[in-house]
Order: C-alpha cells, then structure tokens, then sequence
C-alpha cells in the first residue's frame, strides 16, 4: 500500500517538475522592415482634390517600422505600380523620391505624395495610383498585407467615409450638394479618414455644422435628386 | 487530476502514522518561517523632541514683498543651529513635486516671486544627528494688487477704461487696463466687465464686452494684459468686419457652458471642455434679452423678447428649446408670454422672476415663477401688474437671492425696494438731486451703485457700495465711495 503512495507522488513531483521550463523570450531578431501604417489589401485612399486652389495638393502616406528603431536614418523606397496606375508621373501627381527615411529612434515615416488636379479628366471620374514598398539594405519590407498603397484621385467631391458615422451628428444627411456648401462656408474639405481628425477640430466641425444648418435654414435648396435640404438638430 | 489528489489526500489522512509526518512537517515550516536575520547594530540613539512655534497658520503677502518669518525653534536636547538643517519650501497641489525651496536658515527671509494664489509654506527641521526631520505646514496667500476688488469699467472720452479697488488695502488703481498694457485703452462703448476663474481646464480671464470693432477684449486676471479681442475668440471666423454689437455675458449655470449674447444672438462656449473660445449663434428664430435665469441651476434660461416666450439650453445641443407649458398655463404660458422682459432676478435656486412690459408700454408686470432649464419645466406662481412708486419711469434694476423677493429699482437720484410678496415699497436712498443713477447691481447684501454727479464739470462718474440690512425694516448704509474716476461707470464687478 505504501509502495502505491510513494508511486503516485513520485509521479506527481515529475508532472510539476516537467511543468517548469525557461521562459522563451520572443524577441524581434529579423532585419527591421517597413510597411503602410494605415493601408491592407482591400484599402484604398480616395482622395478628393475639389476644394484644393492650388494646382497641387499634398497626401501624406505614414509608414511604419517593424523592429527596433535604429540609431541612424535608415533608407527605404516606393515604387510605382504600372499595372494598377492610370496616373501618369508628371501630368497628375509628381514624380516619387528614390528614396526615403526613417529618422534615427523613429518608428514612424511619412511620404509625401503629391498630386497634380490639371486633368479635365479628374473632373468626371478618377486617376488611380499603385505604389509599392521595396527592400534596400537598410530595411526589408514587413507584413506582407500591408505593402501596397492604392490611391484614387478626382476633382469631383467624395463622400468620405465617415460621414453617416460621425459627421452626420453635425451636418446632417449626406448630399454632394451639402458637401459643396460646406467647402464653401469652410473653405476646406473634410479629412479623408476620420483618423486625420485631432480632438481639438471637434469644436470647429461642430460650429461650421452650425453655420451650414443655418444657410440650409434660412435658404431653400434641393439636393441632386430634386429633394429640399431640411435644417437638422445642429450641435 | 481532481480524483487523483482527492484519492491521494483521503488516504493520507486516514492513516495516523501520515498525520504525525504532516503535523511535524507544518511544524518545520512554521519554525522555518519565523527565523530571520536581525539587522540591529545594537547601538541606541536617543531622539529628540523639537518644537516648532511662532507661525501664523495662513500668512498674507504681496508679490515682490519681502516675506520674513522668524520662528522660535526649542530642542528638549538643547541642540543648537549647527546641530539641525532648516528647509522652507512651498507648493501647491499641482506643484508638489518640484517645490519652491525659499530658503535654508532658520530665520526666512526671501522677497515673494511666486504668482498670486494658495500655496502650502512648510517648515523642515532635521536632526543631523539621527536624520529625524520636524514640519510645521501653513497657508501662504500670495496676492498682488489686482487680487481681491471691485473691478470698474466706466466709460471716459468714449474709452474704455477699466480701473480697480483693492477692497483689502484699500488701494485704488486708476486704469489698470492702461498699466497692464503699456497706456493702451479697452476699446470703446463699454458693456461689461467679468471675472470667470478657472474652471479645470479652463484658464482664468476677465472678459470685458464693448460694441466696438473688436467686440471686446480678454485680459489676464492676475496681470490685467490682453490676451486676445473678442474677435478672434470664436471658433468658425467671425463674420463681417462692422462693429460687434456685443450686449451681455450669461455666466455658466453648472459649470458647463457660459454664453456671449450679440446682436440678440446667443453664442455658447464649452467651459467644461476648456473651449476658450466660443461657437456661431445658436439656431433658431429668436432676439434674447440680455436677461437671463440661471443662479443655482445647471441649466440656463432666457427670455426671447421677440417672440415674447422663455427659451432654454437645456442640453449642450446648437438650439434653444422651448419649455413645457405645464399645469399653470392659464397664470403664465412660458411659449406665449406676450410682454418684453426688462429685469430679471432670482428668489432661489430654480424660483425667479421677472419685470415685464406690455407690448403698448402702458403697464409692467411681475411674474414669479419657478422654473428647471434641464427638464424644461416651468411652473407659474403668480403674475400682476406692477403698482410701486413710479415704476413705469425705473431705470435700473437690481435684486439677489441673499435678499429674497426684493426688487431695487432707480430713477433719476433715487433709490426704490420693492416687496414682490407684499406688493409694498417705497424709496430707500436720494443721492442728491444732481445725482444720476447709471448703474445697480446686488451681490450677496452689498448694493453697487454707478453715478454721475452734475456738478462736476469733469470726470462726473463714480460709485458707492451699500450694505442692505431687514433689522429694523429695510435700510441702507453706504460703506464705500469713490468719486470723480471717469465720465460714466458702466459696470462694477466683484473679484476675488
């Protein structure tokens, strides 16, 4: 009977023993590498050039560093794809660096991408831009989902995505009619991605969604389906 | 596993040679426990007790002055100076943890370099010989002159001019605006004069309102140096480049917005969110009176002199809504009033009233009523035509809720109360016949009162303040006066 007791516990202390064993420390040993912060595969920029005056207007591409930060610049390039792009380099945006950086102990970059609104046609439809993430030796190239960059331009006004969301709440339902009237009374459009918008800019959305309820108010508009612009709960 | 530990302890148990091992085991790990290294070096010294007197709990001093304090330090172990380390430092609570270090020696001897406010002054004796420290902790209210006083906005040569009583010291700052601003002026047609202190977030200003160009100006409370005009104080571009016809401030019912009315229009500013600045006209068909109902609630309410009904902002939204008509419409309907405010005041929180006129001018009313901005209730009491002394001819008006139901009125010289519950009155002050009252207003039982005096042939404005006492039936006795400051005083606000 003893005999079963000093068994069982010898197993016992060798299923804790077993149990124990250094803890792995996963860390990050590859090459860093670089990807589009705010880009996967499905994404894509669409990007509205209506309420820009000047000829050219500036989309700030973020890219981010996977791995350590390191202590000096490190380079990486993008490159076009001609597969996907419909812009051509030179008429509707300007002709991309060789290279770019990531600052000394940064984990973030950002590209500046400029498009060119001359095209009559940006007018009715949109330009398309493919841009690639590519190896150097200073950095590879990250999630592999998270390496292409499509960008959708026009002239013409783009409802962004986050309206029915968030602006709603200050400007009521969408309508390209709206839209123009906002740029007119703002004289500026609305950030394409509602990340662009600090906590600070709330306040003057929320008061120029006053002052647009008001004309709408105090003028009989209709939209583009022939359907008057009502006055809303305006914060 | 369950089965196998429940097996293996009930067959530990029930045999008593195991229960003798268990117990000794719990015994050595009982003994195991308790053995610990004694870290004593054997070597006792004695502590000493210190006393630290002669202190004042809160201490008062200005900006720049020199602040002495000579404390009595007494050693039961009769160590001397040399023997112990002196620290005075100060902080607040947003700053405790880079405290100002005043001085080293017993005796403080520093001139004050800290901004106006509170601090906590704390005293840091310790024994060299132990490493024991002793404190005495006390208030430090550091002030400069613009601390505590009756801010005065008058109105000399078209100017704006902003001067002010230190109501400590008795100090008077003739155009401190000018001082604070290298010899600049306010701007032109005065309004009003408003402290708001800070609330979280929100810095501390005094807004003083004009109908000029730049609407007004926002100043440093501490220094009285323009931060900014009312002009670039709002968040969308104001619009047009005429004169701003800013005619009142409504202060923040609950601390969550105050509200600018210009041009009958009402702009609401998030004072619980730190907006400094405020928001375009809220919507709606309306043309406030620069009265307003909202001491003691957390909500405010108006009055639309052009539709002739109560508004309110009962929530945070771009819109003023009307109130519930409720039980009492047939003494008051809040959305058909049908007569122009003129004055408005409080009985208690949530219980006010208002002075109102009919449309043709012929009578004026009293209505009390008690109203909730937040849930747009609103409840008559009573509403009458007004029958006191030559009230169709009142030109100011004042009243406060330390002294309930007390209606101040003035015309030309003189000075009238009101009973609104007894419906009985009568006159309570004559300046003196070339006297004109310009301004009245109440805050707690101190009535203030802005004058001209016509037989000056310059600088005819000034004012006084009067205590307002019930003993003895209601009376009125003047405790300040200052005379012969500008051409016309425009308002008179408390700072502290």
């Amino acid at each position: 009977m003893k005999n079963r007791y000093y068994v069982l516990t010898c197993i016992m202390v060798a299923v804790a023993l077993y149990g124990c064993k250094e803890n792995e420390r996963q860390l990050y040993s590859e090459k860093p590498a670089v990807y589009f912060t705010s880009f996967s595969e499905q994404d894509s920029l669409i990007h509205s050039l209506v309420a820009v005056e000047s000829r050219e207007d500036t989309v700030h591409l973020a890219v981010s560093l996977l791995g350590h930060a390191m202590p000096t610049a490190q380079k990486f390039k993008i490159s076009v794809d001609p597969k996907y792009s419909t812009a051509i380099e030179g008429v509707h945006y300007e002709k991309l660096k060789e290279e770019y950086n990531v600052d000394p102990n940064k984990f973030r970059a950002t590209v500046p991408l400029i498009l060119i609104k001359g095209d009559p046609q940006l007018n009715t439809g949109f330009l398309k831009l493919g841009l690639m993430l590519t190896a150097t030796n200073d950095l590879g190239v990250g999630y592999p989902n998270k390496l292409y960059a499509k960008v959708w331009f026009t002239n013409e006004l783009v409802k962004p995505i986050y309206w029915d969301s968030f602006l709603k709440i200050y400007y009521g339902e969408y309508s390209k009619v709206k839209h123009q009237k906002c740029l007119d009374i703002q004289g500026f459009d609305f950030p394409a991605t509602m990340a662009e918008i600090p906590s600070s800019m709330f306040g003057t959305l929320m008061s120029y969604g006053r002052l647009v309820c008001k004309y709408f108010t105090d003028n009989v508009v209709h939209d583009e389906n022939d359907n008057r612009i009502l006055p809303w709960p305006a914060f | 596993m369950r089965m196998i530990i429940e097996f293996y302890l009930g067959q530990l148990f029930n045999n008593i040679e195991n229960m003798k091992y268990l117990h000794l085991l719990c015994l050595l790990t009982l003994f195991g426990s308790s053995c610990v290294k004694d870290n004593s070096t054997g070597r006792i010294l004695p502590i000493d007790d210190i006393l630290i007197e002669g202190i004042e709990d809160t201490l008062r001093v200005s900006m720049d002055d020199n602040l002495i304090i000579d404390p009595k330090v007494t050693s039961k172990m009769e160590k001397t100076e040399e023997d112990l380390d002196f620290v005075w430092y100060s902080y607040t609570n947003t700053s405790q943890f880079v405290a100002d270090t005043l001085g080293k020696n017993r005796k403080l001897q520093v001139a004050v370099a800290m901004s106006p406010g509170t601090y906590d002054l704390v005293l840091r004796v310790t024994d060299r010989s132990t490493g024991i420290f002793y404190k005495y902790n006390s208030k430090l209210q550091v002030v400069n002159d613009f601390t505590t006083g009756i801010m005065i906005l008058a109105e000399t040569g078209g100017k704006s001019m902003v001067h002010f009583l230190n109501t400590v010291s008795g100090k008077f700052i003739e155009d401190a605006y000018g001082k604070g601003n290298e010899g600049a002026v306010a701007g032109s047609n005065p309004v009003s004069i408003t402290y708001n202190p800070q609330n979280f977030s929100f810095p501390a200003e005094v807004l003083i309102l004009n109908k000029d160009l730049d609407g007004g100006v926002v100043i440093n409370p501490v220094t009285f140096k323009k931060d900014r005009v009312l002009r670039n104080s709002f968040l969308t571009p104001w619009q047009g480049s005429d004169i701003i016809q800013s005619q009142g401030y409504v202060g923040r019912g609950g601390g969550l917005q105050d509200y600018i009315i210009i041009d009958g229009q009402l702009h609401n500013r998030s004072v619980n969110a730190g907006d400094i600045k405020f928001k375009p006209g809220l919507l709606g068909d309306y043309y406030l009176s620069t009265m307003y109902f909202n001491e003691g609630a957390s909500r405010s309410g108006f009055y639309d002199n052009k539709n002739m009904r109560f508004l309110c902002h009962n929530n945070t939204s771009g819109s003023l809504n009307q109130y519930l008509s409720g039980s009492t419409i047939d003494i008051i309907d809040p959305n058909k009033v049908n007569l122009k405010l003129i004055y408005s005041g409080t009985v208690s929180s949530n219980e006010y009233f208002g002075l109102f006129e009919d449309p043709s001018g012929q009578n004026r009313w009293l209505l009390r009523f008690a109203m909730n901005s937040l849930s747009q209730s609103f409840t008559a009491k009573e509403k009458f035509i007004v029958t006191a002394a030559d009230i169709m001819n009142a030109e100011k008006y004042a009243s406060s809720s330390a002294l309930q139901n007390y209606l101040f009125y003035s015309i030309g010289n003189a000075i009238y109360v009101y009973n609104i519950v007894s419906k009985s009155g009568g006159k309570i002050l004559d300046l003196g016949s070339n006297i004109q009252i310009d301004f009245m207003e109440m805050n707690g039982v101190e009535l203030k009162v802005g004058f001209r005096d016509h037989t000056k042939t310059t600088l005819k404005g000034g004012f006084a303040t009067y205590g307002i006492s019930t003993l003895g039936g209601i009376n009125a006795q003047r405790t300040r006066l200052k005379e012969g400051i500008c051409d016309r005083i425009v308002d008179l606000t408390d700072k502290k």
